[in-house]
């Protein structure tokens, strides 16, 4: 999906992967809502809003106190004004994370951005990738697994 | 400084670099990257952003 090749670093995190601590509950709520912040800028702020278009775990960069910052606006398009409410462009995003009305359509709305901000919030709360395919089958897409169990659920309730 | 390097070869490799620096020089916010500065030379495209000491949230989710 990406044009990029690499991103080269002054340092590397080498040391970061093997001695991680799992990331508390705390830090977890404080990406979703700094995420949800900046995605709130983007569409509520920015004038005419902007359509992000790439919202994913690998995009959301971390600084020392784990506040997140959103990257790689390669794909971003400028949403749509006036009564309008969706702009038609070719369909774009990682797969596992684009919404499935957009994915069908092409018709891009800001709510395409939340789809993605959900997939990244079932990322946070499970630690399970959008589309692992290590797991087995029928588990492999996060959002199919998750409905599944919460239908599982609301039929023992 | 991190610096990102463009793919000569990528498809929509300079389109997504003219908007990554158009969409970054314009928008600005606590929660958005910071892009220092680009520079472009031939078909080379490079991109320098403020350093995310901490990597991505993949890293640390599934690293």
């Amino acid at each position: 999906m990406f044009s990029f090749k690499c991103c080269t670093l002054l340092y590397d995190f080498s040391d970061l992967e093997s001695n991680q601590e799992p990331l508390s509950w705390n830090t977890r709520m404080k990406i979703a809502v700094g995420a949800a912040r900046g995605i709130e800028y983007l569409h509520c702020t920015a004038n005419p809003p902007v359509i992000y278009r790439d919202l994913k775990s690998a995009n959301i960069l971390l600084d020392k106190e784990f506040s997140p910052k959103l990257s790689d606006f390669g794909l971003a398009k400028l949403g749509p004004v006036g009564d309008r409410t969706h702009v038609s462009t070719r369909v774009m995003g990682t797969y596992g994370y684009c919404a499935p009305e957009y994915a069908m359509s092409g018709k891009l709305t800001v709510k395409s951005d939340i789809y993605c901000f959900g997939v990244v919030l079932l990322e946070l709360i499970t630690g399970r990738k959008a589309i692992d395919l290590g797991q087995k089958q029928g588990e492999q897409n996060l959002v199919t697994w998750v409905r599944n169990l919460l239908n599982r659920l609301q039929r023992n309730t | 400084m991190a610096i990102k390097q463009l793919n000569p070869d990528g498809l929509q490799g300079n389109r997504e670099f003219i908007v990554e620096v158009l969409m970054l020089s314009l928008l600005h916010h606590p929660n958005l990257v910071t892009l220092i500065g680009y520079c472009t030379s031939g078909d080379q495209r490079l991109l320098v952003y403020e350093y995310m000491p901490m990597g991505s949230l993949e890293d640390h989710l599934f690293g």
